[in-house]
């Protein structure tokens, strides 16, 4: 059974394509809400939940479009969600969070190109993550985790693609900007510090 | 930034923190599905954001969470008690008497109105009817990610004790919604409640009131309340057990309900014990109901109607059909989908090295559940492999599973006899001799299967019923892209499309669509680059289309592609007005209508409200604005006069999915797209610009027809058809003469249409 069937009998009321669907992402959803929570047990909460509740909502699910995004906001809503509720961070608007400011769409995009894979870049970039808000944090992952384009993320009616640039460009930059504090002076020799685009950029 | 260097280290810290082999949440998916133990958050309500969700799929939202609270044994016991129907309330069980809201209770704050307007208690649930309007569009929240509330309402009572809802589903509108929620029953002994609201559903965190309580004082049932009968026509009160030894395949009609203007039938399709082994797992397309002559006929599905039950091969329905119809009548399903299981194996040999994009012959046959499938070949994709197969034309699908490798998620689509399966896996792909299983076959198992049903010989309507007819119907769609028309030589002019802009003979990734204009003369075409809501300048000159940024404008003889200043990346659906001046928009920063000159001077927002507005277009005149907002019954049309401001009703399309509708150049008629009667689909209708002189044009099933476009002297409608018949949804546009009813499909042009200027 693949995915398109998988929702057409979800849809028709046949829990299989419930199940169907749980086998293909589950993976993908308790790492993604783990990337958000930082708790893995938290995660596959998060992760159960969001397939129960794709199949409460699979009637709102147009079949035209691709499920993944559309399951994965609800893995990602929750998953902030569960942030903010434990920060008490719940009426807190994007902007205000991440001081919304239109020039970072002119961004030239510097930064860390070519990191390197390893324990210690881990440690760093997991540790960078925990610094970005709920919200910075999920636009990441959205991004460079879930592979989702902007137009993906930006949701059914485009509302939020400009707001998605935003808040992509402003994690993106303010994630640069912790590598950069842990990582450059630690690898004076490393790529990420001989980029080009980061002259004049480090802090 | 690239993409590729973080996409690995997050990939190796999830990797790391949580291994894919030690997931596996089905199980606790399953019990959380079945028992609810695991999950301790609140349910958020179904539908209730859904303007025009199809009632079946509501039904089914309501059985998971039927399920969830209470269990399939509660809720087969409860309904075999069941032995009155309310309409907009459901099911009662009268036996031990009725207690109602004797009127309804109305609470309002800061110009929102919340009321209870029904409930009705008896001993198996008690169920509210409540509705909130009068919402602005500013309690909403503006970004996809932004918190909302997602808590439904509880029932507290006297005692202390709060109930919490089993069942729940409803409608909305742009500054409202409706919705029935169903609680367990309420003590005999509490004749008092208080509904408790503590955010309205969707609205921001503090964006609206929140904490309503609405005190709720029920009474005895009046003995002349109207409560309709529910006629069990099956001999054994175990109808909703498993299908006995023997059963056959098919539909079987359980239960009747006579209201004043319809009947409701409701029953089950099962698979019997036609199928060993195997598993029905869906019925499709949507049943057909016919009168006597073999008429469609209009039905609609309740959705004040819990399912009767869930048991695997057992697919419950309910399906309203007005009176006055020539009886019997008959209804049929053509089709279902059977999954078939298999333990068919093959191997594939990726070598050393394989790279993504590389393609394996593979070249094999099995035979899979009495089924002929021939494995074509192997493509390495970025995160695993992808099969592609053919067979007979009656199987849509395999499923396939590695023997060794634990994937992290699949992949597949095609259509009926030739298909892909793929299994993506985390890093490291494997490769080398791979082994995979085929564990599963689909494939249409066509009936029909039919049942008749006559009603009561006491059943002689006032009216006979009349189902309007298409004059174009899928068969001749059908028919007209088998052979088609060549296409009439004055076609001119230039089309706008949204569509496939990648590189031929690729299949197109979402990032490929965008707008093309095409020369019908000559049948060149011009990509313009990504963008969506195109729209074409009266005189073909210029196109207009959005984008991140804002408007774009294009001038189509030098391609030169500029920002329409003062515009913004929220701003969509562009307009022009008739003599090319000024543009017409929607912004959704705040709901509204902007119009703005084409140079980019004078921008002016023209409706300010609640209401989401939807742009139609402009009257031949210039001067009016046609546009519809979300209503309670529909999408309302409404007329704005720009020089005074004045705004007038128009008519409502009840039901439309959206809004897709075009006036004619000449600002005589609409088109404009509706629910048909007589199908779980939508039609194309033409009416006067007053909605008067409706009539039905074109009506196919359950493919899709949308995108209304005239062409520029009124003499065609263009609109994209789509078949949903296979899983890559297949567009082909089609010029409608609506006077003569010709068709004529665009093959060969992609996409959707947006747009025809001289």
């Amino acid at each position: 059974m693949d995915e398109t069937q998988a929702i057409s009998i979800l849809k028709k009321g046949n829990p299989q394509g419930l199940e169907q669907l749980v086998r293909c992402y589950q993976v993908q959803a308790v790492q993604t809400a783990y990337l958000i929570v930082g708790d893995r047990t938290h995660a596959e909460d998060i992760a159960q939940a969001a397939f129960l509740k794709a199949a409460e909502k699979i009637h709102q699910f147009d079949s035209k479009r691709a499920f993944a995004p559309w399951f994965f906001r609800i893995v990602i809503n929750d998953a902030i969600k569960a942030c903010s509720r434990h920060m008490g961070h719940l009426s807190i608007s994007i902007a205000e969070e991440l001081d919304v400011s239109p020039e970072w769409l002119q961004d030239p995009n510097p930064g860390p190109d070519e990191l390197l894979d390893t324990a210690e870049t881990r440690r760093v970039v997991w540790k960078a993550l925990q610094q970005l808000t709920p919200k910075q944090r999920a636009a990441i992952v959205m991004r460079y985790f879930l592979g989702m384009k902007d137009h993906e993320i930006s949701g059914e009616l485009h509302r939020s693609l400009s707001s998605i640039k935003w808040s992509l460009h402003a994690a993106k930059k303010r994630l640069r900007s912790l590598l950069g504090e842990a990582i450059i002076p630690q690898n004076p020799g490393s790529p990420a510090g001989n980029s080009k685009h980061d002259e004049g950029k480090r802090p | 930034m690239s993409d590729k260097p973080i996409r690995l280290i997050l990939q190796s810290i999830a990797n790391e923190s949580v291994p894919p082999v030690e997931i596996n949440l089905w199980p606790r998916v399953s019990e959380g599905l079945m028992t609810n133990r695991k999950i301790s958050r609140p349910r958020p309500l179904p539908a209730l954001r859904r303007r025009f969700a199809l009632p079946a799929l509501i039904m089914f939202a309501l059985l998971i969470i039927t399920l969830v609270v209470v269990g399939p044994e509660r809720v087969l016991a409860a309904l075999r008690g069941l032995l009155g129907y309310i309409p907009g309330i459901g099911l009662v069980d009268e036996s031990t008497g009725l207690r109602i809201l004797p009127s309804p209770v109305s609470l309002e704050r800061e110009g929102i109105t919340v009321s209870v307007l029904q409930a009705v208690l008896d001993s198996e649930r008690t169920v509210i009817l409540y509705r909130a309007d009068g919402i602005p569009a500013s309690a909403y929240p503006a970004r996809e990610l932004d918190p909302f509330c997602n808590l439904h309402p509880q029932l507290r009572l006297q005692d202390g004790t709060f109930l919490d809802i089993t069942e729940g589903g409803g409608h909305g509108w742009a500054s409202g919604y409706e919705t029935r929620l169903v609680y367990p029953p309420t003590p005999a002994d509490t004749a008092e409640a208080n509904f408790f609201i503590p955010c309205l559903e969707g609205t921001s965190p503090g964006a609206a009131p929140e904490n309503w309580e609405l005190a709720l004082s029920f009474a005895p049932a009046p003995a002349d309340m109207t409560v309709y009968p529910v006629i069990d026509i099956t001999e054994s009160p175990e109808i909703t057990a498993p299908p006995e030894e023997g059963e056959a395949m098919g539909l079987y009609l359980e239960r009747v309900i006579e209201l004043d203007d319809s009947f409701i039938l409701i029953g089950s399709f099962r698979q019997g014990n036609d199928l060993p082994g195997a598993m029905v797992m869906g019925i499709s397309p949507w049943p057909e109901i016919t009168d006597a002559h073999g008429q469609p006929l209009p039905y609609e599905i309740p959705t004040d109607l819990g399912p009767p039950s869930y048991e695997p091969g057992v697919f419950p329905w309910a399906y309203q059909i007005p009176r006055g119809f020539a009886s019997p009548l008959t209804l049929t399903i053509e089709s279902v989908d059977v999954q078939f299981p298999s333990e068919t194996t093959f191997t594939f040999d990726t070598g050393d090295h394989p790279q993504q994009g590389q393609e394996w012959d593979l070249d094999q046959e099995f035979q899979v559940a009495g089924h002929a499938v021939h494995l074509i070949s192997a493509t390495r994709l970025e995160k695993g492999y992808e099969f592609r197969f053919t067979s007979d034309a009656s199987v849509s699908g395999v499923a396939i599973e590695d023997t060794e490798n634990i994937p992290i998620g699949g992949s597949g689509g095609g259509r009926l006899g030739e298909f892909s399966a793929g299994l993506e896996y985390a890093d490291p792909i494997p490769s080398g001799l791979l082994s995979f299983r085929i564990s599963g076959l689909t494939a249409r198992q066509t009936g029909p299967w039919t049942l008749a049903w006559e009603p009561p010989q006491s059943d002689e309507p006032a009216e006979i019923l009349v189902v309007p007819q298409a004059c174009l119907t899928l068969d001749r769609w059908l028919q007209a892209v088998e052979n088609p028309a060549p296409l009439p030589q004055d076609l001119t002019g230039t089309m706008i499309v949204h569509g496939d802009i990648g590189q031929a003979e690729q299949a197109p990734a979402p990032e490929d669509f965008g707008i093309f204009a095409l020369e019908l003369e000559s049948g060149e075409r011009h990509i313009l680059g990504p963008g969506t809501w195109s729209s074409l300048s009266p005189d073909g000159s210029q196109a207009a289309y959005s984008w991140t940024d804002g408007l774009h404008l294009v001038d189509l003889a030098s391609w030169k592609d500029r920002l329409l200043p003062g515009t913004s990346g929220n701003d969509y659906s562009p307009r022009w007005s008739p003599d090319g001046s000024r543009i017409a928009f929607v912004r959704i920063d705040d709901l509204n209508l902007y119009v703005v000159n084409s140079d980019g001077s004078d921008l002016q927002r023209v409706t300010e409200g609640r209401e989401y507005e939807q742009l139609v277009g402009w009257l031949p005149e210039g001067m009016t604005l046609v546009y519809a907002i979300p209503g309670y019954d529909g999408m309302e049309l409404r007329f704005l006069d720009l020089l005074t401001g004045a705004v007038s009703d128009g008519f409502v399309i009840e039901k439309g999915k959206g809004l897709d509708a075009a006036i004619s150049p000449d600002g005589k008629m609409i088109a404009f797209i509706d629910l048909a009667p007589g199908h779980m689909g939508y039609g194309l209708y033409l009416a006067q610009l007053d909605g008067s002189d409706r009539r039905l044009l074109a009506q196919l099933d359950h493919w899709g027809i949308s995108d209304l476009h005239w062409s520029p002297d009124g003499a065609w409608l263009i609109a994209s058809i789509t078949n949903t018949d296979v899983p890559d949804e297949q567009i082909t546009p089609a010029l409608i003469n609506p006077y003569t009813c010709e068709v004529i499909p665009l093959v060969g042009v992609e996409g959707y249409v947006q747009g025809w200027s001289p």
